[in-house]
């Protein structure tokens, strides 16, 4: 009676032993290098900080096939980093979920994911006034079509679903309200892939798709060959911010500090051109 | 708009890549899992006290809430607890965290089966192995276990199928599992063919589970030919 009770205190014992081994075996790995930054630290004073990115958010960020981090913000955050001289930046791309809960439970000091600046956002987090990016909305038609120009054009014309709730649908759904006799009609779909939803509008089965320019439309458009364009201007302009943890105040402005470089020096315009195409820093006057 | 099926073979291919890790997060998480549940399965039938509603407490926990939330709560909310204690958790690695999160789930599921099989053995099986002087290990290992196991061993092994369709929400934190792999795929040709990547991770999942719950069943046959051979000794 008594030796069954102990072995199965026994098994129990092992496995918390297991455990808690395998975690102070971690642990020293950490201490380790928390010794080895401290020693850092001492000399240059580098601080290593946890930053996250959206994982499967091409081209933003994303994984490619040979497992390396890439993407635009992946790009800006390098050389973010590469002007910061006391901090050094860990990257991960995880949901986007994640990256907000990261934020705020403290393993992330910075999140990204082109994000907008919102009045909630910048109340739980601390926004640096600099964009790090620009994302248009934009218009995408038919190359044969020329009749749409505006939103004012879409009204009567057969548009691709948009996902209930999303940006988009927000966009079309206020024009509708400031507008009360000319109606966008708007449908709903969730799912539907960045890819197919260009196709319809190439195959002429939708007249139109409104979607922000961040989605990878040059690669769809030259893999799949499509007969899409662009309509410009662009709907809307928006510019995109990393996101900090609140107590990252002095991080917090040493980004500011380096995303406006990037933007003077260009760098941020020929980022853009890498991964959009184009130069969408451009059309951010502010 | 039919499926590529030649394209759902070469993702398959591209996919595979990921079974070694997700397989082993499925050992691991398997192994530790049941030591764990042996472990809370006793102190909840021996009633410690402390212990015994602690374990009540837990089981009842993990077993109500998703994977996905544990997850959740062991990645980012065990560092800011062990943070308090001056630890510092956050360069742990992701694999020790999800196999921690799987770990509890699976031990608070897998001591619900264990612990009604203990109870299953009669009394009287205890009272004989008693009467014959026998010390605690060797009748739980001569007695009870072989009539304790196949009782248990058919909600044990749906537990083992359950935990293969577990490792998918790994790819929540960045880890490339099966599922997490087939995710790159599709975010990296903007979903072209999104339909093909899901049927090529559905065809690996299964292959995966069918493979387990066969092993799972060449396990039931010893325990239960060995349960046999007992009887007729006893």
């Amino acid at each position: 009676m008594k030796t069954k009770l102990f072995s199965s205190v026994l098994a129990a014992a092992l496995f918390a032993g297991v455990l808690s081994g395998c975690a102070s075996n971690q642990n020293t790995g950490a201490n380790a290098s928390a010794a080895q930054s401290g020693a850092e630290s001492s000399a240059a004073q580098v601080k290593t900080v946890n930053v996250a990115l959206e994982s499967g958010s091409k081209p933003l960020s994303f994984e490619n096939d040979k497992g390396e981090k890439v993407g635009y913000e992946v790009d800006v955050l390098k050389a973010v980093d590469e002007l910061i001289t006391d901090y050094d930046f860990n990257i991960e791309l995880v949901e986007s979920d994640a990256t907000q809960i990261g934020l705020e439970t403290g393993k992330y000091a910075l999140i990204g994911g082109g994000l907008y600046k919102t009045p909630e956002r910048e109340q739980k987090y601390l926004i640096p006034n600099a964009i790090n990016g620009v994302s248009l909305i934009n218009i995408y038609v038919n190359e044969d079509d020329d009749s749409i120009k505006s939103l004012d054009d879409l009204v009567g014309k057969k548009l691709v679903p948009s996902t209930p709730n999303g940006g988009i649908f927000n966009l079309l759904t206020a024009y509708n309200q400031e507008h009360p006799d000319k109606q966008i009609t708007i449908t709903t779909g969730d799912g539907i892939s960045v890819a197919d939803r260009f196709k319809s509008v190439s195959d002429k089965e939708y007249d139109a798709l409104v979607l922000p320019n961040n989605l990878g439309f040059a690669e769809i458009k030259e893999e799949l060959g499509l007969k899409v364009k662009a309509v410009t201007p662009p709907v809307k302009i928006n510019g995109t911010y990393f996101a900090l943890a609140k107590d990252q105040t002095d991080l917090s402005a040493k980004v500011e500090q380096a995303l406006k470089t990037l933007r003077e020096n260009g760098t941020l315009s020929k980022l853009s051109e890498t991964w959009y195409g184009e130069d969408t820093i451009k059309y951010f006057t502010e | 708009m039919g499926i590529d099926f030649s394209y759902v073979l070469k993702i398959i291919d591209r996919i595979s890549g990921a079974i070694p890790y997700t397989l082993f997060i499925i050992v691991i998480s398997g192994s530790f899992g049941i030591l764990l549940a042996a472990g809370i399965a006793a102190v909840r039938i021996k009633k410690w006290k402390v212990l015994s509603p602690l374990a009540n407490i837990y089981v009842s926990f993990f077993r109500s809430t998703p994977p996905l939330i544990h997850i959740f709560l062991v990645y980012y909310g065990l560092p800011l607890i062990l943070r308090e204690f001056g630890i510092n958790a956050d360069d742990w690695s992701k694999t020790l965290y999800v196999s921690l999160a799987l770990i509890l789930f699976n031990g608070a599921y897998m001591s619900e089966y264990l612990r009604p099989a203990y109870l299953a053995v009669e009394r009287g099986q205890h009272d004989a192995a008693d009467s014959i002087g026998m010390t605690g290990f060797t009748k739980l290992r001569r007695i009870i276990l072989p009539q304790m196991l196949p009782i248990a061993w058919p909600n044990l092994e749906n537990a083992f199928v359950e935990l293969v369709k577990d490792t998918s929400v790994l790819f929540v934190i960045g880890l490339t599992d099966i599922m997490g792999m087939a995710k790159k795929i599709i975010s990296n040709d903007y979903g072209v063919k999104k339909l093909e990547v899901y049927l090529a991770a559905a065809v690996i999942y299964w292959c995966i589970t069918f493979a387990v719950s066969k092993l799972c069943q060449l396990f039931e046959k010893k325990i239960t030919i060995g349960n046999q051979t007992e009887k007729r000794v006893g």
